[in-house]
């Protein structure tokens, strides 16, 4: 299916597709994800997922204001040839506004989209072992530890890579696939 | 996640190095200018702290190379790379051809400070050596040198010189405050300087008559728990700061220094010191390959890589596997130790192994068959030879890290059991190779390699099914199912010792007692031949073959039977404390129960044998939260009673076993000889950790027998007694 811009209320809260036109958007998201998350991240890292991906970022605010509440960025790409991965890279609600299912409700959204307009055999993220918050999301969904990481953050935390299986090529270990896309190394 | 997200990025306070703000006095810092002894003491004492605070994990940057006296240093250094040049002036604040002055407090600093600042840096490039070598960057430690040579070029004797004048300039003035401490911390050094001998000893591997030399340890040890007793005056102004981060070669965001407090970095220090010394005490008292694998397994992969420093793991790799694949220096190997390994289980004297026995039949071209089937023995033992390498290379990491390569090695071993039944049917053709000899069956092959092989590859799957409990990987509502599963592959691993092993290693020994008819049968030279390869196998096979059933059926089948009993009562346990749980709401899943398992198992799906059960098995065999749901009122009591005390029954099972198992291991002399290493303590832990998880699940069983049916509960796990088996139990909510 074809890409489209994402609008939809709820309640009182308006879910909608980031606009890569906006430097005001730009600057919310950022602002938002340095004072929520641990690891520091620069403005190459947004460059990157909104570059090639912004129709996977997703934004919150209230229905009548600009004020950007919660947000999700997405990427999807071939995984070593042979399967499509969907990759929540960042998700980040504003502190006042959690426990009330808007992160759900992006985690949803984002992983319909990936498997509406990409296909995705599967989605991927990785999250520290301390959150449970995160972790309790995610398991909510489906979401299986699959390997945890020894010291994987640069505060020294272990990290889980989590993944959510949505179609039957994934429970077949890699060397076993067949490859489905041509693409050139180092694309993802 | 991502290469650029560490990346420096202009402008940005949290990731531009040039936007951090210092003071004057931490550029104008003078390495050179003279200082009493009591702040070259608490100097010597803070670079101690910090280089910890880096052993730890953190970056050189933030830690020992914040330190002014060690920049300074390493930047001269950098001239021309001699130790001559190491010092610490610095050519931006004092013109070509300073010297400085004469004074005794320039010497405390010139001479004392610098000596101890070089020997500490060769440590820390010993420690990096290690981490380059053989450790993870970053997950283990981090080994960014900032385009600093740590004169990993130079040799220990080449950076001594200033050490020893340093430490004999000391010596002479015993009257100066806090001599002794510096004197401390620059014996330490000496001490500490001395491991890159001891990484490089020799070991007689199984013979060792002597022990290594670890007297530098010991007086490190020493040194460590006098320097503890010591307090220090402040440090002078602004010798660490963020200087280096903005000076130097930097791609990195910014980052606060970090260090440690003396007890923490002494603490660090001294479980290093302890705990090489004590991997080089133990080396040398293994007296066989399967003690060898029990301390591998047990006091470095689990008690090590717990609580050792990683600098530690990256020893003892690097001692144990050496460059040339020697294990330890000497005459034992990679392919020496894999043969030892296949011996103690079943492959004795067997004719694969043994080209002049070959009789090539069958064919009118015996020499191109024979030299074809000794090609391809060649190559199964290359093989065999790698997967071995890769199988010891585990046990030195960091848990995470294990469970990964473990799972790795999985299809590593797997398909090297493929290849060698290829290769042991292909050759048996030949009548190379020896059979199996049952009562009424025609002989077969007994493939004695792909049986190790697959004994080992079974090992190695039910170690990456339970070391997942270890690492929390599975969600309370899987651990029933991977318990279910660990005990499918017990009972195969049982079944596989308690059949084949067993009867290839019963089946030689026959076969050497039947040489006898042979021998009373044949005729001159050649009775004499079969005379003494009777002999030659009564001498040496029939011991090891002896030993190798005792440890089969006294050891190695009783404890695979416990296992399997255990998980298995521990995932009917967890299924009857799911039947107290509210079912969770399964709802919001967007996967199917059918590929959550198909994941899960993912790193089994692709073993040939023994096949992972399909999703449907599975279902049938855990039922337990099913089969309660059909019952009501009385009768829901009545099958919940009774479902409890055959799980309880299963549990005291599991107990009797382990005493079996360990009452065998006190009587029977072949299994002490074998496997009694430190005083049995790893069996010991086995047992207590096993009945006293059993005890555990009775208490929780007998707590559902008391509940009403109106509670709410939640399954959630606890810290046990093992770390492979954590205690599930129902909490309230
Ligand atoms: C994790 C985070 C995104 C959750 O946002 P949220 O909007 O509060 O989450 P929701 O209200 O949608 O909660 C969804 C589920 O998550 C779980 N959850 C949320 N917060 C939780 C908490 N503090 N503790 C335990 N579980 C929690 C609950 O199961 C909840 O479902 P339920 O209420 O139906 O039981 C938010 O806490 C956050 O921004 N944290 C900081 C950034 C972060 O850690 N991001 C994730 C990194 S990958």
């Amino acid at each position: 299916m074809p890409v489209a811009n994402v609008d939809l209320i709820d309640g009182d809260l308006r879910y909608y597709s980031y606009n890569p036109a906006s430097k005001d958007q730009l600057d919310q998201i950022s602002e938002l994800i340095s004072a929520n998350l641990s690891e520091p991240y620069s403005i190459y890292v947004y460059w990157y997922f909104f570059h090639q991906w912004p129709q996977y970022c997703f934004l919150v605010s209230e229905k009548s204001s600009e004020k950007i509440l919660g947000v999700i960025i997405c990427k999807v790409g071939p995984h070593r040839d042979v399967r499509m991965r969907g990759y929540i890279g960042m998700l980040v609600i504003e502190p006042e506004y959690r426990g009330r299912g808007i992160a759900k409700k992006l985690v949803k959204l984002s992983i319909e989209k990936m498997m509406e307009w990409d296909h995705v055999d599967e989605i991927m993220l990785e999250t520290e072992t301390s959150n449970a918050a995160a972790l309790q999301l995610y398991e909510l969904f489906g979401f299986l530890r699959t390997k945890r990481m020894h010291r994987y953050y640069l505060n020294g935390s272990d990290a889980y890579r989590l993944i959510l299986p949505v179609l039957d090529r994934l429970a077949t270990r890699i060397g076993f696939l067949d490859r489905i896309v041509d693409v050139p190394a180092g694309v993802v | 996640m991502l290469e650029g997200t560490r990346a420096l990025e202009i402008g940005n306070e949290r990731l531009d190095t040039g936007l951090i703000k210092l003071r004057p006095s931490e550029i104008l810092f003078d390495s050179s200018k003279g200082r009493p002894m009591d702040k070259v003491a608490a100097v010597m004492n803070e670079l101690l702290n910090s280089f910890m605070a880096w052993v730890n994990g953190l970056a050189l940057l933030v830690t020992m190379l914040s330190c002014r006296y060690v920049y300074d240093l390493l930047e001269n250094f950098k001239r021309n790379y001699k130790i001559e040049e190491a010092d610490f002036i610095n050519t931006r604040m004092h013109p070509k051809g300073y010297t400085p002055e004469d004074s005794e407090e320039s010497q405390y600093v010139n001479i004392v400070l610098r000596g101890y600042t070089i020997g500490l840096i060769k440590v820390l490039s010993i420690f990096l050596k290690i981490a380059m070598d053989v450790l993870y960057e970053e997950e283990d430690i981090t080994t960014r040198s900032m385009d600093l040579n740590y004169f990993c070029t130079l040799s220990v004797e080449q950076v001594e010189g200033p050490l020893d004048e340093a430490i004999s300039y000391l010596e002479k003035k015993p009257h100066v405050p806090f001599q002794r401490e510096a004197l401390l911390h620059l014996m330490l050094v000496k001490n500490l300087l001395k491991l890159s001998i001891s990484m490089n000893e020799r070991v007689d591997l199984f013979n060792a008559r002597e022990t290594l030399d670890v007297s530098h340890l010991h007086e490190s040890v020493e040194i460590l728990d006098e320097l503890r007793t010591y307090q220090y005056v402040s440090l002078p102004e602004s010798l660490f700061s963020r200087f280096v981060q903005v000076d130097c070669n930097n791609r990195h965001i910014p980052t606060s220094n970090v260090t440690l407090s003396s007890t923490e970095a002494i603490d660090i220090l001294r479980g290093i010191v302890t705990s090489i010394q004590e991997v080089l005490l133990q080396i040398p008292n293994i007296q066989n390959e399967a003690q060898l694998i029990l301390y591998l397994q047990h006091s470095i992969g689990e008690e090590m890589a717990h609580s050792a420093s990683a600098i530690v793991r990256g020893f003892f790799q690097l001692f144990f596997i050496r460059d040339d694949k020697s294990i330890c220096g000497l005459d034992e190997t990679v392919g020496s130790l894999a043969l030892r390994s296949m011996s103690s289980l079943c492959l004795v004297a067997n004719s694969i192994s043994d080209v002049d026995s070959w009789h090539i039949e069958n064919t009118s071209d015996a020499l191109t068959v024979r030299n074809d089937c000794f090609a391809k023995v060649s190559l199964l033992f290359d093989d065999i030879d790698s997967a071995f390498y890769q199988k010891l290379s585990v046990y030195g990491n960091n848990r995470c890290r294990q469970r990964q390569l473990l799972n790795r090695n999985l299809v590593l071993w797997d398909s090297l059991q493929y290849n060698a039944e290829v290769v042991e049917m292909h050759l048996s053709e030949y009548g190379i190779g020896d059979k199996l000899i049952q009562e009424g069956v025609p002989d077969q092959p007994c493939l004695a390699i792909s049986s190790y092989i697959y004994y080992e590859k079974l090992c190695m799957m039910t170690e990456v099914v339970l070391t997942g409990f270890e690492q929390d990987t599975y969600r309370p509502s899987e651990a029933h199912m991977m318990y279910w599963y660990a005990s499918e592959l017990f009972a195969h691993t049982h079944q596989h010792l308690a059949g084949r092993l067993k009867e290839i290693n019963s089946s030689k020994l026959k076969w050497i007692n039947n040489m006898s008819k042979k021998i009373k049968k044949a005729k001159g030279p050649k009775k004499e031949a079969l005379r003494s390869t009777q002999k030659r196998l009564v001498e040496e096979a029939v011991p090891i073959l002896e030993e190798n059933l005792a440890a089969i059926e006294q050891y190695l089948v009783p404890v695979s039977m416990t296992q399997y009993y255990l998980c298995r009562a521990v995932s009917m346990s967890v299924q009857l404390l799911e039947h107290f749980v509210k079912l969770p709401d399964t709802n919001s899943s967007l996967a199917t129960p059918e590929k959550l398992y198909s994941l899960r198992m993912k790193p089994w799906s692709s073993i040939g044998t023994p096949e992972l059960p399909p999703y449907e098995r599975y279902k049938e065999s855990n039922n337990i939260p099913e089969t309660l749901a059909k019952y009501e009122g009385e009768a829901l009591s009545r099958m919940l009673s009774k479902i409890i005390t055959s799980v309880e029954t299963k549990l005291d099972t599991v107990k009797k076993s382990v005493d079996t198992v360990m009452d065998n291991f006190e009587k029977d002399e072949k299994i002490k000889a074998r496997y009694h290493f430190d005083d049995n303590r790893y069996m010991k832990k086995w047992q207590k950790e096993v009945v006293s998880t059993c005890d555990s699940y009775l208490k929780e069983l007998e707590a559902c027998r008391h509940f009403t049916g109106t509670e709410k509960h939640r399954l959630r796990s606890k810290k046990g007694h093992s770390r492979l088996f954590p205690i599930y139990y129902l909490q309230e909510v």
